[in-house]
């Protein structure tokens, strides 16, 4: 039972239960218990007597859910070592690793948001949203568009107008 | 979608609306995410920059306006030119018109920091918006001069879930309406607040269902004897509440949370803590800290007897957390007990049946070691013992020794602790299914974690 390894006892044993997800385009993933339930969605659905088999996730595409179980296996792995280290050490990990995973594309961030929203990841959707408004922060209107691909579709005089109109709030 | 549905301004026409296909085609995606999700996204910025983000096009124009999340910060105001006054003036007027202008939306969570200038009858007027809107999360931190005042409806408002109130500078007093009732409120954090014993039993009885409740740097100027008895109560945290100026005349404060999973305790050895009914108890963090010894020369008291009075207190607080499954102590405390008569540490009689995880704060001086083996062998059921090891800063009193004098022949310092923590467990006997021991290094000092096992 104890494990003589330098490292720290993992929480997934080989014991605890394992769950199939299978993404939009057909590929089976198969996480710990532990893992699958970092999702809202999964555990709505388990608790709801659908964990038998295999759990179809008809809105996420197989790259978008092997980076999402990334997200959840490290999630799991960390809020064990929380428990053992203290809170302090483990935030310092848990934010350097999340600033190492989030440094990603536009596009991917917004296929992390959708898949985050749709499983319930609360950690994850936060996460993925304050990438976002990191890159909002402090840039110009045309900067954001930019970055975002955002059309600027108001006609001149709207424009105009809501120069006008939001005046005091680029005092 | 719903931009029909925001006619906060007069501009609210529209002539053309957008939609989610055009913009996945034209590969802005960000615009076609749903509306709940781009309102979390302004949630986690200021409302300086959320309010601008209505140029950016048609979606985004009024999207602002029904945010349900206000955060609002001075500071962000505070790097323009001009004196500080002006832009204390520039804070305030934003925030009127951000709420003049939004639409009339519920408020989930309003966030408001202001700085020295502010006007405390316009901060009024946000709260009573604030409330009639339903606001559930309420974060205030403000420095008034002499006390603060809000309006009595803050006090009897029925969606709240969450109050904070920080004074940011110095502890003022809070004056409370007469009459409270929130029925809802489950947290509450009070930083910088003067309590006295008639504030927090009020409070107490008039949350009905308050689970947290947070005392940061508070003052209990006039409070001799503090009494946190709550059935409901979940968890409870105390930081570093300020000396009363009286020195070390002791405080008394009483705990009794039936219900009580959580406690922390930052504060000084002079406050005298009772720990009452705490059956419910999982983890506890109890990080007591003995004043400088200018305090001491004050009051006339020599170091030793108030060691004494100190290892006493302490002990009788570790009665009291006998349940906790998870115990972190710090090392001011167990120096005390290190040093404690050995007929002091016999007033624990009842061992941390429960206790499965320790962590200590330790400067590994010498004294230490007498606690951190006194510790372990009232705890039968330990599985895993963390020493987070610090260099003592200096108030002057007393010399450091480092444990490590002692252990010169070994060269290896974390060889050496190691060593001696074997010598304990053996000593002991233990069966020990699984242990995991594990060093900590802060600052010179660098451990590897090292988990020893069945051959301790």
């Amino acid at each position: 039972m104890a494990s003589s390894s330098s490292s720290l006892p993992s929480p997934s044993s080989s014991s605890s239960k394992k769950f199939i997800l299978r993404s939009s385009d057909g590929k089976h993933f198969e996480v710990d218990e532990a893992v699958a339930l970092q999702s809202e969605m999964i555990k709505q659905m388990v608790e709801d007597g659908f964990g038998g088999d295999v759990i179809p996730l008809l809105n996420v595409s197989s790259i978008v859910l092997s980076k999402v179980i990334d997200y959840c296996k490290k999630h799991v792995e960390l809020d064990f070592k929380k428990k053992m280290d203290g809170d302090n050490e483990a935030h310092e990990e848990i934010k350097n690793w999340d600033s190492e995973y989030i440094n990603v594309g536009v596009d991917e961030l917004y296929h992390l948001i959708m898949a985050a929203n749709y499983l319930h990841i609360k950690g994850l959707l936060d996460l993925t949203c304050q990438k976002v408004a990191d890159i909002i922060k402090g840039k110009q209107p045309e900067q954001i568009r930019k970055i975002f691909n955002i059309e600027n579709d108001f006609t001149p005089e709207e424009e105009q107008e809501i120069r006008k109109e939001h005046s005091w709030a680029f005092e | 979608m719903r931009a029909s549905k925001l006619p906060c301004y007069s501009a609210a026409k529209k002539s053309k609306t957008w939609d989610v296909r055009d913009m996945i085609e034209n590969g802005d995606r960000l615009s076609s995410l749903p509306e709940k999700i781009l309102h979390h996204i302004l949630s986690f910025l200021d409302m300086r920059y959320v309010v601008r983000t209505s140029f950016l096009s048609r979606r985004w124009r009024y999207l602002w306006t029904s945010l349900p999340n206000l955060e609002f910060d001075h500071l962000y105001f505070l790097s323009r030119t001009g004196g500080r006054d002006e832009a204390e003036n520039g804070f305030m007027d934003f925030v009127d018109r951000v709420l003049l202008l939004r639409n009339s939306s519920d408020i989930q969570k309003f966030h408001i920091s202001c700085g020295w200038y502010c006007d405390v009858n316009r901060v009024n007027s946000w709260v009573l918006v604030a409330v009639r809107r339903n606001v559930q999360e309420f974060y205030l931190k403000i420095r008034p001069k002499d006390f603060l005042e809000l309006p009595d409806c803050l006090f009897t408002c029925k969606s709240l879930r969450v109050l904070k109130l920080d004074m940011d500078y110095v502890p003022v007093e809070l004056r409370l309406p007469d009459s409270i009732n929130l029925p809802k409120l489950k947290t509450l954090h009070l930083e910088l607040v003067n309590l006295d014993e008639k504030l927090i039993t009020k409070i107490l009885s008039c949350c009905p269902v308050l689970e947290t409740l947070i005392l940061t740097m508070c003052q209990l100027k006039y409070a001799k004897n503090v009494i946190i008895c709550s059935r409901q109560l979940k968890k409870l945290v105390i930081e570093a509440c300020f000396m009363d100026h009286s020195g070390l005349d002791d405080c008394k404060i009483n705990i009794w949370a039936p219900n009580l999973t959580y406690l922390k305790c930052v504060d000084y050895m002079s406050k005298e803590y009772f720990l009452g009914n705490l059956s419910g108890l999982i983890s506890a963090e109890l990080d007591m800290k003995v004043e400088e010894s200018r305090a001491f020369e004050e009051i006339g008291q020599p170091p030793s007897e108030r060691k004494q009075i100190y290892a006493q207190r302490m002990i009788k607080c570790l009665r009291g957390l006998s349940n906790a499954k998870s115990l972190t102590l710090s090392a001011y405390l167990l120096e005390m007990i290190s040093e404690a008569p050995s007929y002091v540490l016999e007033c624990l009689p009842t061992p941390f049946c429960n206790l499965r995880y320790l962590r200590l704060k330790t400067w590994l001086s010498r004294d230490c070691i007498r606690a951190i083996a006194y510790l372990l062998k009232c705890s039968p059921n330990i599985e895993t013992l963390v020493l987070e090891t610090s260099v003592k800063s200096y108030t002057g009193y007393e010399k450091q020794q480092l444990f490590f004098d002692e252990c010169s022949c070994l060269y290896n310092h974390q060889f050496s602790l190691v060593i001696c923590l074997v010598t304990f467990w053996s000593l002991f006997r233990r069966s020990l299914t699984q242990k995991s021991l594990k060093t900590i290094g802060r600052q010179s000092y660098h451990f590897n974690a090292c988990c020893v096992t069945s051959n301790l």
